[in-house]
């Protein structure tokens, strides 16, 4: 029993089982694309393509004039492949002499069961690599990488920074700061090989290098500024010292020192404490140094009491229960005088008579207690009391520099305003990179209107005679250089210890324009604790912004 | 009204003794277009893909140029027959391929790679005598179906006489053994049957059994068990049977669809075995895209349509036996593209067969030419013999 189904119809089955069929393979075609090819992708990247970093070139750190003070050196890092090594002994002791390795460390690591790979140095010059890799010793490969080097050495290390020696990232100063635009992008080199092991075609993707940044810094007047403070430091058995060169036209930091440092380039001997910019961080009580700027402050908003004259005698005040002493009985004086001598009674006697709020305003508008964020190194901010919690007692003592903290950096800045015609401008550390989308970031370039007038002119010039009465006659004697129009305001200040003020303990401060030709620099000198050969800012703080001046001019 | 006998000695030397010189019309220009497509493009992929495997040099290129001219030689060989004489020498074919598919197994005549004896020497040219069985099946079962139309359809001896041969040479292939080309000779066999008008209860007892044997020779064969565990997951086989499979998917996957472009696989370089036969599709897929892979079906599909239709057009003219060798090549072409492509893609489990006109094989491409040449005899007859009747064809 079966039925009969026609010729045509029996043919018209084949027709449509064949196309069908046909018709699965496209279908099958894109359930492999949607379902297979991720897994055979990956599969056959992993069997036949090799890849291998091209290192990308991290940016150099130079000074305004190109000199550099950070760069990428190539390097290698020499390792043995201990499978293809012949432990032969004479190798082992070639290879340590040739890598200084001491021999009887290298053959202990070597025979160290487990290892296929051994670092044997990590930064090792190119002449070393050659030389070791004409040797023919097997197993032995270098592998090309950068090192960082600090060619200007320890006068630059709080500003420059350094990299971590594992990843080449920064981690202090601009290099930490300015990471994202100094690191490059590393390219790739990628091999497609055969079944046999053999390249068939190589791919390069270039590294995109890192940009370049240029400081305002001047070597020559930073590594200067490091050997006086070095020398002052020294001298003085001091605990430390920092010292801050500004251009007060442009605002740029030409050299910011301290001392102690490090070396750079060999970070085995760092002390903690060395690494930080003391210059931007360190927090200290100004005294006398906010003299003027108080005076100026305290003018601006009322010039009547300018011609006032001040009796200072008989060289101490008790003012709400606490006595603020003079050097000296310095008898009546004019405001000049008071800088001049550092009289602390005249101070105390002009701010009887000033409201709290104009002192504070006065200090926040000379830039205290503002965080200077244009400086791409770790600054801090200074500290102002609040001023509704403010005694009468608080509010004098403020007068003479106490009550508050400042970092030189900031003392400088604010220094910079009687300086430049009562203009202010937020200090510069880096010219705008080549990079046009970073520009902003880096440099603020303020046109004429951005400059901010916090002080009329003519005070300022008032303010500029002053301050070089202070060294013509005043505390600043000793900052005198002859033959160059020099002023300032010194500061000795007691630090505070452990318990309150330490009178054993004292901050000796300069700061001060010299006025070079052409060019004016401002000058900011801390030495931090001296012990030998006096330790206030008249005898220790100023003769080193003289010897500076003098080595520089 | 046969025109006096006017035809060139070129001619005659090239098609044979005809009544007339034959013109560019007569032959069928898809099926001549497509074939064409299909040779260069074989040239084209063969060369990409030798030239790794001899390290630069062309030679097995050229190789398969001279199979390619050898193939349609023997393509011209079979032309000169014409359907008559092929009616009458079925038996003597087939008797001469059981001949040839015997001495596979002879020692130093056939002779063995791959653990499989497939092929015979000689004259320093090897030849697999299972692409000759599927000619001559195809002949044999055409013209027995057609010399013995009631006794095939209405007696039980009448049907079973040839599926014994079919069977008989089946048995033979498989025994080699090569699974891939007594599937194709299986269905090749079954569709002329179906179409000749075979019984559909004999039908479904034969495609019963053949499943049978197909499952049990799967089953008993340990080797071929795993094929088909790999082909159902082939990354976890891949160290092992999965291996091929494997890196035929990458080679679809690397292509994507518009390819890596031309020369520019690398699955040909040792990592996909058999890349210049059994798994060209998947180089092809590779160095030209899958959007490619769709073209070259459909050219596939034209030709295979091509000859369906000139079988369509014989049974419609009661030209049955052109009809049945029309639609046995139709499968044959149908059945090798199917299985060759979805063995490289992953869709049947791994069998070695060749993507006809393209593949890197000698035997293969004379069987291929030898049944176009057919299909083109049999147009040129069917066109002759339509203009003597007087009939219109249609299509």
């Amino acid at each position: 029993m079966y039925f009969e189904i026609t010729n045509k119809y029996r043919e018209l089955t084949i027709w449509s089982i064949v196309f069908l069929l046909l018709l699965s393979l496209p279908v099958r075609f894109y359930f492999l694309e949607k379902y297979q090819s991720e897994t055979a992708i990956k599969k056959s990247v992993s069997i036949s393509e090799r890849s291998m970093d091209i290192l990308a070139r991290r940016g150099k750190i130079t000074d305004r004039n190109g000199e550099i003070l950070a760069q990428d050196i190539p390097s290698y890092e020499i390792g043995l492949e201990i499978s293809k090594f012949s432990f032969n002994p004479e190798e082992i002791s070639k290879i340590s002499t040739l890598l200084d390795i001491e021999l009887r460390k290298l053959k202990n690591r070597i025979s160290k069961q487990g290892k296929k790979y051994l670092i044997l140095k990590r930064n090792a010059s190119v002449e070393a690599f050659l030389k070791i890799k004409n040797q023919k010793i097997g197993g032995i490969v270098g592998y090309k990488k950068y090192t960082r080097a600090y060619p200007k050495g320890a006068a630059f290390s709080q500003i420059v920074g350094v990299v971590n020696t594992y990843d080449n990232s920064g981690i202090q100063g601009i290099e930490l700061s300015l990471d994202s635009l100094l690191t490059g992008t590393n390219g790739k080199k990628k091999y497609l090989r055969t079944r046999k092991n053999k390249t068939i075609k190589s791919f390069i993707e270039n590294p995109s290098h890192g940009e370049d940044i240029r400081l305002t810094l001047d070597a020559d007047l930073q590594s200067e500024a490091y050997d006086i403070l070095a020398k002052t430091v020294d001298y003085h058995n001091a605990n430390s010292g920092s010292m801050v060169v500004i251009e007060p036209k442009s605002h740029e930091i030409l050299a910011m020192s301290n001392y102690p440092s490090f070396d750079p380039n060999d970070r085995k001997n760092i002390v903690t404490g060395t690494l930080e910019n003391k210059a931007s961080t360190d927090l200290f009580e100004p005294g006398s140094t906010v003299k003027p700027i108080i005076v100026a402050a305290v003018l601006q908003s009322d010039n009547s009491i300018e011609d006032e004259l001040i009796n200072t005698s008989p060289g101490y005040i008790d003012y709400e229960g606490f006595i603020t002493k003079d050097f000296k009985d310095y008898g009546t004086q004019n405001l000049s005088q008071i800088i001049s001598n550092s009289s602390n009674v005249g101070m105390v006697k002009l701010c009887d008579k000033v409201e709290a709020e104009i002192i504070i305003n006065g200090f926040y508008k000379m830039g205290f207690g503002k965080y200077m964020n244009e400086i791409f190194i770790s600054t801090r901010e200074g500290y102002l009391p609040p001023v509704n919690k403010l005694s009468k007692r608080d509010k004098v003592s403020l007068c003479y520099g106490y009550g508050l903290q400042t970092t030189l950096l900031e003392l400088v800045s604010s220094y910079s305003i009687l300086y430049s015609k009562g203009k202010s401008k937020p200090l510069s550390l880096v010219f705008s990179s080549a990079s046009e989308e970073n520009e902003q970031i880096i440099s603020p370039e303020l046109s004429s209107e951005e400059y901010e007038q916090i002080i009329s002119p003519e005070l300022s010039s008032k303010m500029e005679k002053m301050l070089t009465a202070v060294v013509d006659e005043g505390t600043g004697r000793r900052a005198k250089v002859k033959g160059i129009k020099i002023s300032g305001k010194t500061g000795t200040v007691k630090k505070i210890g452990n318990l309150g003020y330490d009178e054993q303990s004292l901050n000796a401060l300069f700061v001060g324009q010299a006025s070079l030709g052409q060019k004016n620099l401002i000058v900011g000198v801390i030495i931090r604790d001296s012990q030998d050969n006096g330790n206030g800012g008249g005898d220790v703080a100023a003769p080193s912004f003289a010897n500076f001046i003098n080595k520089i001019h | 009204m046969r025109e006096t006998l006017k035809q060139s000695k070129l001619q005659r030397i090239i098609f044979g003794e005809f009544y007339r010189d034959l013109k560019f019309s007569d032959f069928d220009l898809g099926i001549f277009v497509s074939v064409t497509f299909l040779s260069l493009l074989g040239i084209i992929m063969v060369t990409s893909v030798t030239i790794p495997l001899t390290d630069g040099s062309l030679s097995m290129a050229f190789n398969h140029i001279f199979k390619l001219v050898l193939g349609a030689f023997v393509g011209l060989i079979v032309f000169r027959f014409s359907l008559e004489i092929w009616k009458t020498i079925d038996i003597g074919l087939i008797l001469f391929s059981f001949f040839l598919l015997i001495l596979v197994f002879i020692p130093f005549v056939g002779f063995e790679a791959n653990g499989a004896s497939r092929w015979i020497r000689f004259f320093g040219f090897s030849f697999q005598p299972s692409e000759l069985m599927k000619f001559a099946l195809i002949v044999y079962i055409s013209s027995y179906c057609y010399r013995r139309m009631t006794e095939f359809k209405e007696k039980w001896l009448g049907f079973w006489k040839p599926v014994l041969v079919v069977v008989l040479a089946i048995a033979l292939v498989l025994f080699e053994p090569d699974l891939g080309s007594s599937v194709v000779i299986f269905l090749i066999s079954l569709t002329i049957m179906f179409i000749a008008g075979a019984p559909l209860k004999q039908m479904s007892i034969i495609l019963f059994m053949g499943l049978m044997v197909f499952v049990s020779m799967i089953i008993l064969v340990p080797w071929r068990m795993q094929r088909i565990l790999s082909f159902v997951d082939p990354w976890s086989a891949y160290g092992e049977s999965g291996y091929q499979l494997s890196q035929a998917l990458i080679a679809f996957s690397r292509g994507d669809l518009f390819g890596v472009g031309l020369g520019e696989s690398l699955q040909k370089y040792h990592y996909l075995p058999d890349a210049q036969t059994d798994f060209i599709f998947a180089i092809i897929a590779e160095e030209l895209g899958l959007i490619f892979c769709v073209l070259l079906i459909s050219i596939y599909g034209y030709l295979i349509f091509k000859s369906f239709s000139l079988g369509r057009n014989s049974r419609m003219l009661n030209k049955f036996f052109e009809s049945y060798i029309s639609y046995g090549i139709g499968v044959c072409i149908a059945f090798h593209v199917f299985i060759n492509v979805g063995v490289s893609s992953g869709m049947l489990p791994t069998k070695g067969l060749t993507l006809p006109f393209i593949s890197f094989g000698g035997t293969n491409l004379m069987l291929m030419f030898a049944l176009i040449a057919l299909l083109f005899r049999i147009n040129l007859e069917l066109k002759e013999s339509s203009k003597i009747e007087g009939k219109v064809m249609s299509g």
